[in-house]
């Protein structure tokens, strides 16, 4: 929000310079965003609109920062002859002052347009600019209604139909039923708190106007403003819950000047107010604040704090009453009041204190470590690791408000940006091996949804096939992992079992293979602890079996029926050549097994060799018809 | 025959000085040359002794070439071993390639490794959240001006969450700050936890902001664990991460989660400029109440920061989006 040195020091004329505000500013209250010749960025806290968004509460905070407090005296209101105005739903309006003035000429001064210029806001005329500036000065937004356009008494309320409007700026909107506006007999004059109407607009002819000062709804002005979709500098306060106190002062400042500049004269004067005035008492603890902060302070110092924020003090014994300032809408509880002292005093003041705990168990959720430790691995095994985003345009958990068409849906798994990924790097890279592990999210029937973590790996050769590299990933990791896993082949993917359960598949596309593997399964079964193998100290022999078969044969259920065999001296086996004729005419697959056997009892002799071999031969030659050579 | 000696003492001298085979095979040449060989001659030569003299002298000359044999053998395996010229071990190396894990990874774990060594546990929370868990639990009530801080991506109205039977809002979480709530939910205090983990953001991609970004919440309550409390960890947690040199400040703000909220800037060596890096505070009662704590007898600190924010301050990224592009120009860097 822009404000403007130049009105901050007409408002306190002890102001520090320009650029040494600003450190007090950021120490003390709000981050100041930029500073341009007399225009200050600062980026008013939501919570502090209500005292804050005006020049007077931002001189008010640099005075605190000063140990000074501001003196700003305001003159008080007083009603006068009669104005038809009527507020029909108070629960939306809870304060509304009117004041018709008549005047005869009003040429803005350059004062004041300078100062709305620092504040980022159009000169209009000598009517509008005062209102503009009054909501500058104090934070309240002001309007003013050409008096004579308007056609009976105004009214507060919510319109019951949609409706049409045209804008001060002559466009035109749709405005929905339920809209909070303001209307005289005619229709709508403008929306409550958001945009004025061309209808009753004040112009250089104007004679008598109708200032508004009012407060509205926060969430009324903020549905309006979702539902017409337009920002204004008012509704962009009024959503911030000004309160009924703050648009007295902005009358009574808009009065002031208009009687000053203007010779305005006042006709009458209206003021409802709806609300109930309450007095704010929160009791504060010195030994509470101690505790809660870890800074110890005089009591004097705390209750200068007070003095300072305009909060009454009474003592009553251990505690102190503080009497909020009605204009501190934002506090509510004791803790409002230690962060109030702790800011003033300087929050950087707080000295840092090793806690005093007892040292419990720490825990590592299961999966993130797993996450870490699977990354390890996999960028052991050369492959890189991605971060892609958590939205695609495939089928999934469909969002209501998608940020653009190819981000429509949430991913359900994470080859396919994979996948992308690594057709990108192709243009760089020859060989693109990659794995990500991230949340997918999965859709059941009746639009039931659940998440989960994947692991997926894409790895890509320019030159030659990768799917016996993806898979001596897999198995390495699986190795590592210390799983009992399996794969079998269906059609043309590869099913992964870990356990004897299903937790991804493997698949080779053009020159990528790709793997997608439940993670959240694989954190489950990844808790086994190895424990130590004597190492055997009998020798280890190897047999090499060549075997020809027809190439409709494969490879993966030679080996698992091998594997079957089940004989303990059986320690490893190993495919070691391959060869298959270039047509399938050929009738040629010649396979080579490597058998590793040994025993943990005694040297295995040649004959026991021979024996376990031939076991396997006649199993190769019946159940594969292979031609053992 | 008291030249023995001395020919013993020139082959040493002479198998001494050479360095090269060659020299060695000359030298073999000339003392056990089967023609003309100094020792072959000497050899010979035992036959035509008087009886007496080759009793004395066949065993000396025996030994003789003996030891130069030996001698020369020697000699002739040290020159191998240390005669390297003939293996080039300059050549270009095989290639071998440790993968890189992501920048993001990194800096995550390096964070989580800090507190870890602080005692605090890791913990996760989900990604598609409840509208209650982001916002209302966090005392942010809907038409509240500070949701506006945090625009939303919302899931379709009609979806529900698995095993669960209330009908809610769901949404893709805005911060992890949910985790929080959901911790404290299910845990007694004392306890101090951070959770890592992806949220999102509905708004326009740009050099910092991201539609997707990651987040580490940290939480530490117990009966009198204070803002002093937050500073110290603040502090340790900084310079361990950015080094001793740096320089940090809080600057009050504004979280309706918390109260007093602060936001963290540090000031690297070298550079005039503040930073923001952490928004932090303590836990506001409501927070506390919506996870069924008492604020009167528990309070504590809760921090905030953004892993793409840290991973660009301490790598000098200038973008964030290169970290999702994929390019691994970009991720092996790391």
């Amino acid at each position: 929000m822009k404000f403007s040195y130049k009105l901050l020091k007409k408002i306190d004329p002890k102001i520090k310079e320009r650029d040494k505000i600003i450190n007090d500013l950021i120490n003390h209250s709000f981050e100041v965003d930029e500073v341009l010749d007399n225009t200050l960025d600062i980026s008013i806290l939501p919570n502090r609109y209500n005292d804050a968004s005006g020049h007077i509460g931002i001189a008010r905070e640099l005075a605190i920062a000063s140990n000074r407090v501001l003196k700003y005296e305001f003159k008080t209101l007083e009603k006068k002859g009669k104005i038809d105005i009527e507020v029909e739903d108070n629960k939306y309006c809870s304060r509304y002052i009117g004041a018709v003035l008549s005047l005869e000429s009003f040429k803005t001064t350059q004062y004041i347009t300078d100062v709305l210029k620092d504040g980022g806001i159009k000169s209009i005329n000598g009517i509008v600019d005062v209102m503009n500036y009054v909501m500058l000065l104090t934070g309240q937004p002001m309007h003013a209604f050409d008096y004579d356009k308007v056609v009976g008494g105004i009214k507060v309320k919510k319109i019951n139909k949609k409706d049409k409007f045209i804008t001060l700026d002559n466009i035109e909107i749709k405005i929905p039923s339920g809209t909070l506006v303001i209307a005289d007999d005619e229709g709508v004059l403008a929306i409550a708190g958001v945009k004025g109407g061309k209808r009753a607009e004040v112009t250089e002819k104007t004679k008598k106007i109708l200032v508004e000062a009012a407060t509205f709804n926060q969430v009324s002005i903020f549905k309006t403003v979702k539902a017409i979709n337009l920002k204004t500098d008012a509704s962009l306060r009024f959503s911030h819950n000004l309160c009924s106190d703050l648009a007295e002062r902005g009358m009574v400042e808009a009065l002031d000047i208009l009687k000053k500049e203007f010779k305005a004269e006042m006709v009458a004067l209206k003021d409802l107010r709806f609300d109930k005035k309450i007095e704010k008492k929160i009791l504060f603890s010195i030994e509470r604040f101690e505790k809660f902060i870890g800074m110890s302070l005089l009591e004097k110092d705390i209750l200068r704090v007070f003095e300072l924020l305009d909060f009454k003090v009474n003592k009553k014994k251990e505690v102190f009453e503080i009497l909020i300032s009605k204009f501190r809408v934002d506090i509510e509880t004791e803790e409002d009041l230690f962060e109030e002292v702790v800011r003033v005093v300087g929050i950087n003041k707080v000295k840092p204190e090793a806690p005093i705990v007892s040292i419990g168990k720490s825990l590592f959720d299961e999966t993130l470590l797993l996450k870490n430790k699977v990354s390890d691995i996999l960028t052991g095994f050369s492959l890189d690791e991605v971060y892609t985003y958590s939205f695609n345009k495939d089928q999934g958990v469909e969002l209501l408000n998608p940020i653009s068409l190819d981000r429509e849906f949430l991913r359900s798994r994470l080859t396919f940006n994979l996948e992308e990924v690594v057709k990108n790097n192709f243009r760089f890279f020859n060989e693109v091996n990659i794995f990500e592990i991230g949340r997918v999210f999965i859709e059941e029937k009746d639009k039931t949804f659940f998440e989960v973590y994947h692991l997926g790996i894409a790895v890509g050769n320019k030159k030659e096939g990768s799917f016996l590299f993806l898979r001596g990933v897999l198995e390495g990791l699986f190795r590592k992992l210390d799983l009992e896993f399996s794969f079998k082949q269906d059609k043309n993917k590869l099913i992964i079992y870990i356990d004897h359960k299903i937790i991804g598949l493997a698949y080779e596309k053009e020159n990528i293979s790709i793997a997608e593997i439940n993670f959240c399964d694989l954190v489950k079964v990844a808790t086994s602890r190895k424990s130590f193998k004597p190492i055997v100290k009998f020798p280890l022999v190897g047999r090499d079996i060549s075997v020809l078969v027809s190439p409709d044969v494969r490879v993966g259920d030679m080996f698992s029926k091998i594997q079957k065999i089940n004989l303990k001296e059986i320690v490893d086996i190993d495919m070691i050549d391959f060869y298959e004729g270039k047509k399938i005419s050929d009738g040629v697959k010649s396979v080579t097994f490597r058998i590793m056997m040994q025993s943990n009892e005694k040297s295995i002799t040649s004959k026991e060799v021979d024996i376990i071999i031939n076991k396997i031969i006649k199993l190769l030659e019946q159940d594969f018809k292979g031609k053992v050579r | 025959m008291k030249d023995l000696n001395k020919i013993e003492q020139e082959v040493i001298k002479s198998l001494d000085k050479s360095l090269k085979e060659g020299d060695v095979l000359e030298i073999k040449n000339y003392y056990l040359g089967r023609k003309s060989g100094v020792i072959t001659y000497l050899l010979k030569s035992i036959k035509d002794l008087s009886d007496g003299d080759k009793k004395k002298f066949a065993p000396q000359i025996q030994s003789l070439k003996e030891k130069t044999e030996k001698m020369i053998e020697n000699k002739l395996k040290e020159l191998s071993m240390s005669d390297i010229s003939f293996k080039d071990l300059t050549l270009p190396n095989k290639k071998i390639r440790h993968g890189s894990l992501h920048p993001l990874t990194i800096v995550e774990r390096k964070i989580v490794d800090i507190f870890t060594a602080m005692n605090f546990s890791v913990v996760d929370g989900p990604e598609i959240e409840s509208e209650w868990y982001n916002f209302d639990a966090l005392n942010i009530p809907e038409f509240h001006p500070a949701r506006e801080m945090w625009d939303t991506f919302w899931i379709k109205k009609d979806y529900k969450k698995k095993d669960s039977k209330k009908r809610e809002n769901f949404l893709m979480r805005t911060h992890t700050s949910p985790v929080q709530v959901r911790f404290m939910e299910k845990h007694k205090p004392p306890f101090q936890i951070i959770a890592p983990g992806r949220v999102f953001r509905y708004e326009a991609t740009d050099a910092s902001h991201e539609v997707n970004f990651h987040q580490i919440e940290g939480l530490m309550i117990g009966e009198s664990i204070s803002m002093a409390n937050f500073k110290y960890i603040v502090e340790n947690f900084l310079k361990k991460f950015f080094g001793d040199d740096i320089t940090f400040r809080m600057r009050p703000s504004y979280f309706p989660f918390t109260e007093p909220s602060v936001e963290i800037d540090i000031k690297l060596p070298n550079s005039d400029k503040w930073l923001e890096v952490m928004g932090a505070g303590m836990v506001h009662r409501n927070v506390l109440k919506s996870a069924g704590l008492n604020h009167e007898e528990w309070q504590g600190f809760a921090f905030g920061l953004g892993v793409e924010r840290f991973a660009m301050l301490y790598y000098g990224i200038p973008d964030i989006r290169l970290f999702y592009a994929g390019d691994l120009r970009f991720n092996r860097q790391f």
